[in-house]
């Protein structure tokens, strides 16, 4: 494996998360390239989970999404009273966990300043794959009201991926509802991505590693 | 007296004409007689009706001269039974710095406002974190936004912006995002 990405996270790029990440992608997809990529076997292991475990797997995925516990500001109220008995979201299969080890979604409900990006990128890399991230209000999603501010992020999506995005400040519970809806959506129609593999390695181009 | 900084267009400051009552009126006569020569100005103001509770503020104003600052402090803590310093307010007057102190007595529901001037391009005041300690947080929040450094505060870092932030954000001067886009 060259070492290109690693030389490029020394050199330039000064964020604290880089490296790590990027040594952790190196290895994955030096992992995947040598197991799952290899000729035959990668195609007949992949089309028989595919034909086999696949629509269960996605159907399990979108029934079962548990969001992080993690309120930002106040988009987090209409988020509790999405999950309060009124609108109920627990009838989606959404059950708010309090650690991002058992997460599969994330829910960025606020303005993310600059001093809780780190802090943000740290917990999305801590939820396993497969993961989904849902930026709720105009804040998490270009900055919001807080635009000008000095100490904003533009956006979310400056630091993590993203996949649905709903408008509001703060939106409203059901519009919070019909966001967990698209992204149910989403995961019933994306390619069977049984262990998440697409994602990283999107993600590992991103990065740059090829 | 200095006028506040106000945007064209601005609604005016309201102002009263209420006379201040009898408590605020008879602290501003004892530090007026105790403190004579030291302080600049001391003044009961006319409170502001809200129509819920009426303020009791005694400012007291030392200029650019801080060394009676913490002699004071001490005095209206022991003497005056001041026990809580409420806020610590930092003003970028584009000319000088005006730092703030409010202090609250419970038993009179009085506050009285210290306040010093000092040089916009080395602020520097003295602390009030030795006399209160919830001082200490406080201003080490006007540090964090506008760089005022209080002599002899204990531990003087910044307290809501990132360790490795640049500049000082609520000064006139500052451009946002000065400390540049590092994504």
């Amino acid at each position: 494996m060259d070492l290109d990405a690693l030389t490029r996270a020394d050199a330039g790029e000064g964020l604290l998360f880089t490296r790590s990440r990027d040594l952790l992608m190196r290895g994955q997809t030096f992992l995947e390239r040598s197991l799952i990529e290899a000729p035959l076997v990668s195609t007949v292991v992949k089309r028989l989970v595919e034909k086999t475990m696949g629509e269960v797997l996605k159907l399990g995925q979108s029934a079962s999404m548990w969001p992080l516990h993690l309120g930002i500001a106040c988009c987090a109220i209409e988020m509790a009273a999405m999950g309060a008995s009124r609108f109920d979201a627990e009838r989606l299969g959404v059950l708010f966990w309090s650690s991002p080890r058992q997460c599969d979604v994330l829910f960025i409900n606020g303005t993310v300043s600059r001093k809780f990006a780190p802090r943000l990128r740290m917990l999305y890399d801590q939820m396993p794959e497969p993961k989904w991230a849902m930026a709720v209000g105009n804040c998490a999603i270009s900055g919001g009201p807080f635009f000008e501010g000095y100490n904003t992020v533009l956006g979310a999506d400056q630091i993590l991926p993203v996949d649905v995005y709903v408008p509001g400040c703060p939106p409203k519970p059901e519009a919070m509802l019909f966001g967990l809806i698209k992204l149910q959506e989403k995961i019933l129609n994306q390619k069977p991505d049984y262990l998440g593999i697409g994602i990283r390695q999107e993600m590992a181009h991103e990065a740059g590693a090829r | 007296m200095a006028d506040a900084i106000l945007p064209p267009g601005a609604p005016p400051v309201p102002t009263s004409d209420t006379p201040p009552d009898a408590d605020c009126a008879a602290l501003a006569g004892r530090i007026g007689a105790a403190w004579a020569g030291k302080v600049t100005e001391v003044a009961a103001l006319n409170p502001l009706n809200h129509g819920i509770q009426r303020e009791r503020n005694v400012l007291v104003r030392f200029g650019s001269d801080h060394r009676p600052m913490e002699a004071f402090w001490r005095w209206l803590r022991d003497e005056e039974k001041f026990e809580h310093c409420s806020l610590v307010l930092a003003i970028d007057h584009l000319d000088r710095i005006e730092v703030k102190h409010l202090l609250f007595n419970y038993t009179t529901h009085v506050t009285v406002e210290t306040s010093a001037d000092t040089d916009r391009l080395e602020p520097s005041v003295p602390t009030a974190a030795l006399v209160w300690r919830g001082a200490n947080w406080l201003e080490r929040e006007q540090y964090d936004m506008l760089g005022v450094d209080f002599r002899g505060h204990p531990d003087l870092r910044r307290v809501l912006l990132p360790e490795d932030w640049i500049g000082f954000p609520l000064r006139k001067d500052f451009e946002y995002r000065q400390a540049g886009e590092w994504w």
